[in-house]
């Protein structure tokens, strides 16, 4: 497969909002899965690049923007955490992509959404 | 540090897999112990939990943080500048430290810029003074046994409380307790990291040795779970050893003494464990998979130890462990001197644990009936009521005089082993008796 053919895919990282505290000694545990997972990515040309978010966030709406709120994650279970943009030769090569992602197994999820060009 | 222009994550064999390998393998639990050395040093021991905090927090920042981006140039750099814009955030809203937070953020900040800047081995020089004044607050003398060993697996290793509580066979909240005693201590006290005079210098060695030699034998025969070698134990005590040793001040006879019976000890590791985790007596050891290296490294420690008219306990066991380490077949042990050593060491530091082995030596060297007068002299039967080493050692003497009393013996060894792999091997021996 050619670079030519492959499309950009964003991952989109959600969590629990009251997801467990992890112990320190499986900090180490999870941090080596999602680096292996990245280099991996980035081993055959897939990763391209992304980035964690914190918790804290205001949401802008209104016309004219006039109302703040903190957040969207008022109403939400679910806290965006991080993002990926990878690239796949289609979406379901972009799911199963998102199908090694460590933080599945703690309650995460991951929405795929295909980054429109034309 | 975030460079934009810098590639995110470079494949193999750019300089971000090699951060990673460095980055795995217990490296956080070290970065951890280093962080909170330098911080405390920074902040004060009084503020031993505060910089707990931040560390704990900065490592996890990194871990959502470098998957995304790779592991940086510096790492620790990275955590450091990450701990101290938390720690400032603190202190800030926290009144409790805000009369101090401008002296604080100043402090970190000088380090946090060095750490960027500094060459490597300066601001590795930092780290190891850090450390050894760490070392030095954990096992001061204000502190309880228990409260000093939790401290160095806490702040020093970089262990969780759950691991402390298996490593030394209590409940986690009593970890806890003894962490959250200890750092009070350290508050109520105003115990600060400044090292201490040259005249309680030895004595704070002496404190400092006896716990890593706790902490190296809690691995070396664990007291709990399943596994009967805690390796980790071991080597976190002979990492913070050779920190010690390598400042001239601490390192004394004794510190050499303790780094040769710990590089003995280690040395058998390979050959100490079946392939099934069961353990292998020192008698059917292949001796061919002792680790050469660490045996020739004791040795150099022993002959090194020989300084000065002193002779601690960890000579005496080293001078024990070099004996079986040289000979050549368990037959061909000069068992003759191992039992001088442990009759010195049973004056110089008396325990059933010595008593024991005195008479196991002397029933090599000479006969199992002598073995068995020096057991059940020297050891009060009163005082072993639990200790199952006692009784499997007593077993395997009586057996040897052909006593009927040595079956039922081994019954109640087997009974009080608190180990599985303990248990069945006792239950092998029985089984070899009642088949012969």
């Amino acid at each position: 497969m050619s670079e030519n053919n492959l499309s950009q895919y964003l991952l989109i990282f959600r969590e629990n909002e009251d997801a467990p505290d992890i112990a320190p000694e499986e900090m180490e545990a999870i941090f080596a899965t999602w680096m292996a997972w990245a280099e991996r990515l980035g081993a055959v040309g897939k990763y391209d690049g992304g980035n964690p978010l914190t918790e804290q966030g205001k949401v802008v709406r209104g016309a004219s923007g006039e109302s703040i709120t903190d957040g969207p994650f008022v109403e939400a279970k679910e806290v965006l955490c991080g993002y990926f943009l990878v690239k796949a030769a289609d979406l379901e090569e972009a799911c199963t992509i998102a199908k090694d992602c460590p933080g599945l197994p703690r309650g995460m999820s991951v929405e795929v959404r295909p980054i429109m060009v034309h | 540090m975030n460079n934009p222009g810098s590639p995110p994550i470079p494949a193999p064999p750019g300089p971000s897999s090699d951060g990673t390998r460095r980055v795995l393998d217990h490296w956080f639990r070290h970065e951890y112990g280093r962080l909170v050395a330098i911080l405390t040093r920074q902040l004060g021991a009084a503020r031993l939990g505060l910089a707990e905090d931040v560390v704990q927090d900065a490592l996890l920042r990194a871990s959502q943080v470098w998957p995304y981006r790779g592991v940086p140039p510096n790492p620790t750099a990275w955590l450091l500048v990450t701990a101290r814009n938390r720690a400032r955030d603190i202190c800030r809203r926290d009144s409790r430290w805000s009369a101090a937070v401008d002296q604080i953020t100043h402090t970190i900040e000088s380090t946090a810029t060095q750490a960027c800047e500094q060459e490597a081995a300066t601001f590795a020089h930092e780290i190891r003074d850090a450390e050894l004044r760490m070392m030095m607050v954990c096992c001061h003398p204000r502190l309880s046994t228990d409260g000093q060993l939790a401290l160095i697996l806490k702040t020093l290793a970089g262990f969780g409380e759950q691991e402390i509580a298996a490593a030394f066979l209590v409940k986690r909240e009593t970890v806890a307790k003894r962490l959250v005693r200890a750092r009070r201590t350290l508050r109520d006290e105003r115990i600060e990291t400044d090292l201490p005079p040259d005249a309680e210098l030895p004595g704070r060695v002496k404190t400092i040795l006896h716990a890593l030699y706790l902490l190296f034998n809690e691995g070396y025969k664990a007291s709990t779970g399943e596994v009967i070698i805690r390796a980790e134990l071991c080597r976190e005590a002979d990492r913070l050893l050779a920190q010690l040793q390598a400042w001239p001040p601490a390192d004394l006879p004794e510190t050499q003494a303790m780094a040769a019976l710990f590089a003995f000890h280690q040395a058998r590791f390979p050959a100490r464990l079946d392939e099934a985790g069961q353990p292998i007596l020192l008698a059917e050891q292949n001796r061919s998979r002792w680790d050469r290296t660490l045996l020739r490294r004791g040795m150099a420690c022993l002959a090194r130890s020989a300084a000065g008219d002193q002779v601690s306990r960890y000579h005496l066991e080293a001078g024990i462990a070099a004996c079986h380490s040289l000979a050549p077949s368990y037959e061909k042990t000069d068992w003759n001197r191992i039992i001088d050593l442990y009759a010195r060491l049973e004056k110089l530091a008396p325990s059933p644990a010595v008593s024991i082995n005195r008479a196991l030596a002397l029933a090599e060297a000479t006969n199992d009936r002598a073995g068995l007068e020096h057991l059940t002299t020297a050891v009060d039967e009163r005082q072993v009521a639990d200790y199952h080493l006692y009784f499997s050692a007593k077993a395997k003497l009586l057996h040897g005089i052909g006593s009927p009393e040595a079956l039922p013996t081994l019954e109640h060894a087997i009974a009080l082993a608190p180990l599985s792999v303990e248990k069945e091997q006792l239950q092998g021996l029985r089984e070899r008796w009642e088949q012969t």
